[in-house]
């Protein structure tokens, strides 16, 4: 193998995990600004997950449990050895969200609004196209890590 | 160890957010959930405020639909009872629900002070 062919090798491996853990970083940014803006108005997050009528019975353990999950992802997509487990976590986590979300526009009349911070601003619907790219996002992340890992393993020692 | 600088990077931004939020305009967060607790779903006693309790054991509320079930209201329009629980300051209004006034009514949208409500099948 040439030493050109090795670099190009070299450099498009670097790019993969540039980017990946630019995803990686981008995911913490929302999971850290969404815990954070929960626990900051943990009554009004309380109070709307009361209003929901799906989580009313769980409403107390989804308050904290919520935002702890969320910690806990940003955690993992924080330290470089788990950040393709973290991105798993958190399309999984997601892709929750989006389902509930998906439910309550379609057979909820009265939709309260259970996100944090600024995403508050958001609509349902706008808030389901955003889960979605974030879904597509955190995809893209594991197979950027996947890949990267794969040609890793193909190298020669 | 370089790959921790995005991380960093990401959790300064990310404190940023959140520490530079602008202040919200006023927000009311103080709304208070009431149960019908009558089983007569005729008008007259659906606006009553003594039909409707904070305290009851919530029953199954699925929609808009028959009969009241649920008024979620602003804390403005609720006053203390003696017992200090949280009761309505006025009767409210009412509508006929999805059937028809003669399978039951529900409060109606226009009462001040409403914020949402769900009612039974």
């Amino acid at each position: 193998m040439t030493i050109a062919l090795k670099n190009i090798l070299k450099f498009r491996k670097t790019s993969r995990l540039f980017y990946a853990d630019l995803i990686s970083s981008l995911l913490l940014i929302v999971f850290l600004y969404t815990a954070w803006s929960k626990l900051r108005d943990y009554d009004q997050f309380k109070h709307t997950l009361n209003q929901s009528p799906l989580l009313q019975q769980t409403a107390n353990i989804i308050a904290w449990l919520l935002p702890v999950s969320e910690l806990v992802i940003v955690a993992l997509l924080f330290i470089p050895h788990f950040r393709k487990p973290g991105l798993w976590v958190s399309a999984i986590l997601i892709s929750a969200f989006t389902i509930y979300l998906t439910y309550m526009v379609m057979y909820t009349p009265q939709l309260p609004c259970t996100c944090g911070g600024i995403l508050s601003e958001l609509s349902w619907r706008q808030h389901i196209a955003l889960n979605i790219l974030l879904i597509l996002i955190s995809s893209t992340g594991i197979v950027l890590y996947k890949r990267n890992n794969t040609h890793l393993n193909k190298s020669p020692p | 160890m370089t790959r921790y600088i995005t991380g960093i990077i990401a959790v300064v931004i990310a404190i940023g957010a959140v520490a530079f939020k602008a202040p919200k305009a006023d927000r009311n967060f103080a709304d208070i959930t009431f149960y019908y607790t009558s089983t007569n779903y005729s008008s007259g006693e659906v606006v009553k405020k003594t039909n409707w309790s904070s305290t009851v054991t919530p029953p199954t509320c699925v929609g808009l639909q028959y009969k009241a079930c649920k008024l979620v209201i602003d804390q403005s329009q609720t006053t203390l009872d003696g017992s200090g629980n949280r009761i309505l300051s006025n009767d409210i209004q009412a509508m006929p629900g999805a059937g028809g006034a003669t399978n039951g009514n529900v409060p109606n949208p226009t009462t001040t002070g409403y914020v949402s409500r769900n009612d039974k099948p």
